[in-house]
């Protein structure tokens, strides 16, 4: 399984979270092509530091486009392992590619249970077209 | 009716670090009552919060991830030194600083889930943003003052330039222009209970920084507003405020004004 938008799971304030059968237990977290489109121009960006826990529905950071600041929320519980921090230096690639070479974060997860009670892609797909 | 309800808060002048943690209370409690409750023991549900208020002495504010060491190095504020004492804080919307003097500063806090105004689900309301800045276009054409919308951006997104340190010297989309001075800008924050607009509304020029001129210095106007108080212009915006809301959610199921001229009522 790969890490593209068809693997992934999401919450539906579009972060995105791919979990591999890989038993590493760490997921990686970002933001989708849809939630980058809707920001906009993005200017700034902060990131947390690796180690820090992280519980699920927390703001693991906080992006900053022409006109308003959002939080960005975890799909899932567990420990920061690494952070993508040459991300915040060039969030124009996140246009081109908000997935293999856009992730923000990667987790140890703690409860893997969690993930069933995200949306899949067809959920996600079908929550998009309900925005519009 | 919209079936929503707007709460109009005229405040009284406050610090800035207060100024700043009220409006984070009414946005975390966008979608929690009891707040208000406190102010309207009757009030059982969410509303749309607009708040007027200006500040108790000239403070700045910065943008969410700007750092008062930039006003060190800044090209736009190395001739004003007198800048790095005034009092600071830092807003949670994003933008430029802010030097909150001659100035009124108003908030919109909309809940999550207010079906009659849809935020979007990231990034900004245009639809909010845009409504407010008209009516104030609007208002200040009755006067008869040159008022419009910007159309130019000083963004730096791809650029790889800095923007200037102050809100007042950037330009983005729909901030409002008279002649080609800026004299209202506002940006947004977005939580899971809602959203905060700010923004800040020049009413003439501050000694502290004189280089920007207020709508008090751009042309003539009425007599009350030229030499009025302060309270003058809060009221103004306040009514232009509100009609944008009215414009977007049609007419509020309840209006609740709280005039609160002393500022050591809690929010």
């Amino acid at each position: 399984m790969t890490l593209s938008p068809e693997n992934l799971k999401y919450l539906p304030s579009h972060e995105w979270v791919y979990a591999p059968q890989d038993g590493s237990g760490v997921a990686t977290i970002g933001i989708s092509a849809f939630a980058v489109a809707e920001l906009n121009d993005l200017v700034y960006m902060a990131l947390p530091k690796v180690g820090q826990p992280l519980e699920a529905g927390q703001e693991f950071g906080e992006v900053e486009s022409v006109k308003a600041v959002s939080p960005m929320y975890s799909p899932i519980s567990g420990q920061i392992v690494q952070v993508h921090e040459g991300i915040v230096d060039r969030l124009e690639s996140l246009n081109s590619d908000a997935y293999a070479g856009g992730w923000l974060i990667k987790v140890k997860i703690s409860d893997p249970s969690q993930l069933d009670g995200l949306l899949d892609y067809q959920a996600y797909q079908k929550l998009l077209a309900q925005h519009g | 009716m919209s079936g929503v309800s707007i709460v109009v808060i005229s405040d009284s002048p406050r610090p800035g670090l207060e100024n700043m943690e009220i409006d984070q209370r009414l946005l975390l409690g966008a979608n929690d009552p009891s707040f208000l409750k406190g102010l309207d023991a009757a009030w059982n549900q969410p509303a749309i919060i607009v708040r007027l208020y200006y500040w108790s002495e000239p403070t700045l504010s910065l943008g969410n991830f700007q750092s008062i060491q930039e006003l060190e190095t800044a090209q736009d504020t190395k001739r004003f030194s007198g800048l790095k004492r005034l009092p600071w804080v830092q807003r949670k919307t994003g933008g430029g600083a802010i030097l909150h003097d001659q100035e009124l500063t108003y908030s919109v806090i909309v809940p999550s889930g207010c079906e009659s105004l849809p935020l979007g689900s990231k990034g900004h309301s245009e639809r909010l943003y845009r409504a407010v800045h008209e009516s104030v276009v609007e208002g200040l054409v009755a006067f008869g003052l040159d008022a419009k919308l910007s159309e130019s951006c000083t963004c730096s997104f791809g650029k790889g330039r800095p923007e200037p340190f102050l809100c007042f010297h950037r330009r983005t989309p729909v901030d409002v222009l008279v002649g080609q001075s800026k004299i209202l800008g506002s940006a947004q924050r977005r939580v899971k209970s809602g959203l905060l607009q700010h923004g800040s509304f020049l009413i003439s020029k501050s000694s502290e920084y004189p280089d920007f001129e207020g709508v008090g210095d751009l042309g003539n106007l009425p007599a009350r507003y030229q030499s009025g108080p302060v309270e003058v212009w809060q009221g103004w915006l306040e009514a232009r405020i509100f009609r944008a809301i009215q414009h977007l959610i049609g007419p509020p199921e309840r209006v609740l004004r709280l005039n609160l001229p002393d500022a050591s009522v809690r929010i």
